[in-house]
């Protein structure tokens, strides 16, 4: 695989780019406010050794997995309902224009009260915006089915469990595979609000915990951590639709 | 809008979550734990009263104000000029996809680092945010200009610089402002993560504070102001478009 021009020009700016932090923590700043690339390097090697990176990375993954399990199923269900009765769309639908615009951190203090400081409110928190995001996407999945699909269905006689098997769910395919992909991101953006916020473990804590010690290495390696999980999530789920035969076929609307 | 069906589904729900509120919490009895929605208003109405809640409102929204007027021409600018040219997106693509992978709110203990517990800090953080939403939003605008509007341009002899400016911002403009109502919903998430990390005033401030003193009502009405905020401003945002510049909704684009 030949890389593309542009490779070569990314390669170029991200040494330049590495070269001018160097020599700005050297020369220009603080290295307590920005240590170089090599005591970074270094910090991250020892984070790494020591298994503490692989374990906050571990309780940061299982909370996400948690948590966006629980929020896809219940949306599942709350977007099928929203989408397929009109009355239930017309009574709640603006409550989920609101919840959309919640931002899930707001709810941190609050669920630290209800659910005290163990896992339950990290999870409940990243199973709030991934139910949210599922719903919406789910419901307008459901009402743009074509009627003609519909329409055919009743035609052919089919019941309303067949109808719903071979007509809506498959129809729905695109947009729930829309909004899981969304939703990946929401929730490494509520695990971190939780994880920030109050948290003993993880890869958020890492980051506070170190900046309480100044220790600004290894916040750049939980940061750099926390990117990675989040990336390779969302690839890791791109890469399982698109390897999926069934799938791919619905992975556009 | 002068359907009335439309507000009635909504106030019956409205209705029906509020009662369900204050049976539940008369049920429990623990107000420390689920105050009634009644005394959630009382205490709203004293915040209201004495003016606090309008001016944590009004920081709050100043940040994002200018978090916005600062981080949109410069997302535009990255944009478009990624979008023009294969040698600027060859150069900072790589960063903009690394910033992407990202949470933002990841970002706040090194804003904090960098900048202490200033207002200058709470600004990086906006600015950053907003910029790298409308930067992604602008470039995919600027690309997906139909070429034969360019055509049509330069067979009309406008090309160059003058079709950049007459052609292909303003194909791309759907596109930006779209990014601006994201970057807009991003900017309160980030907002009152800022808030709550390390202020002393703002929406976010008033949760942490309420969190410390333990005081329910003031969560609910934190929390309940934040969705209302969110929301009046994502409403307010598409009205505008649709009402003052028709043009560019992308609700009534014509390709």
């Amino acid at each position: 695989m030949a890389p593309r021009p542009g490779f070569w020009l990314g390669t170029l700016s991200v040494t330049l780019a590495l070269g001018a932090w160097a020599m700005a923590s050297a020369y220009l700043v603080d290295p307590a406010l920005l240590p170089p690339p090599s005591q970074v390097w270094t910090a991250a090697a020892r984070l790494a050794r020591s298994g503490e990176l692989l374990d906050a990375a571990r309780v940061s993954l299982a909370r996400v997995a948690v948590g966006y399990l629980l929020g896809a199923t219940a949306g599942l269900i709350t977007g099928l309902v929203l989408g397929g009765v009109r009355a239930a769309d017309l009574v709640l639908g603006p409550a989920f224009g609101f919840l959309k615009g919640l931002p899930p951190i707001a709810l941190v203090p609050l669920s630290i009260m209800w659910f005290g400081i163990g896992e339950t409110p990290k999870h409940l928190i990243i199973a709030y915006i991934v139910w949210v995001v599922i719903t919406i996407n789910v419901a307008a999945g459901v009402r743009e089915i074509p009627t003609i699909r519909l329409r055919a269905g009743a035609f052919l006689g089919l019941s309303g469990l067949q109808r719903f098997a071979r007509i809506v769910a498959p129809s729905i395919v695109p947009y729930l595979l829309v909004g899981m992909r969304n939703a990946i991101g929401f929730a490494y953006v509520a695990l971190v609000s939780a994880e920030l916020v109050a948290a003993s473990s993880g890869l958020g804590y890492l980051i506070m915990d170190s900046r309480f010690s100044l220790q600004t290495a290894r916040m750049i390696v939980g940061l750099v951590a926390l990117g990675l999980l989040g990336a390779v999530s969302q690839l890791g789920f791109d890469l399982a639709v698109s390897r999926s035969r069934l799938l791919a076929r619905y992975a556009r609307p | 809008m002068g359907d009335r069906r439309t507000w009635l589904g909504p106030l019956a729900a409205l209705a029906v979550i509020v009662a369900s509120w204050e049976a539940l919490s008369a049920w429990m009895a623990l107000p420390l734990f689920l105050p009634s929605p009644r005394a959630v208003g009382v205490a709203a109405w004293g915040l209201l009263v004495s003016g606090e809640l309008s001016e944590h409102v009004a920081v709050s929204l100043q940040r994002l104000g200018v978090g916005l007027l600062l981080g949109v021409p410069l997302g535009v600018l990255l944009g478009s000029a990624m979008g023009r040219s294969q040698i600027v997106d060859g150069l900072i693509d790589p960063f903009l996809r690394v910033a992407n992978a990202t949470p933002a709110l990841a970002l706040i203990p090194f804003s904090l680092l960098w900048f202490g517990v200033t207002e200058a800090a709470r600004y990086a953080l906006l600015v950053y945010t907003v910029a790298l939403t409308v930067t992604l939003n602008a470039r995919h605008g600027v690309r997906q200009v139909p070429a034969i509007r360019l055509k049509a341009a330069s067979a009309l002899g406008v090309s160059g610089r003058g079709a950049f400016f007459r052609v292909i911002i303003p194909s791309a403009v759907p596109s930006i402002l779209a990014g601006i109502r994201t970057a807009i919903g991003l900017g309160v998430m980030v907002i009152v993560a800022a808030e709550m990390l390390g202020a002393t005033s703002g929406l976010g401030f008033l949760l942490m504070e309420a969190r410390s003193h333990f005081n329910v009502e003031r969560m609910f009405i934190g929390i309940l102001g934040l969705g209302a905020l969110s929301l009046v401003l994502d409403l307010g945002f598409a009205f505008t478009i649709e009402r003052v510049m028709p043009r560019w909704s992308a609700a009534r684009r014509v390709r």
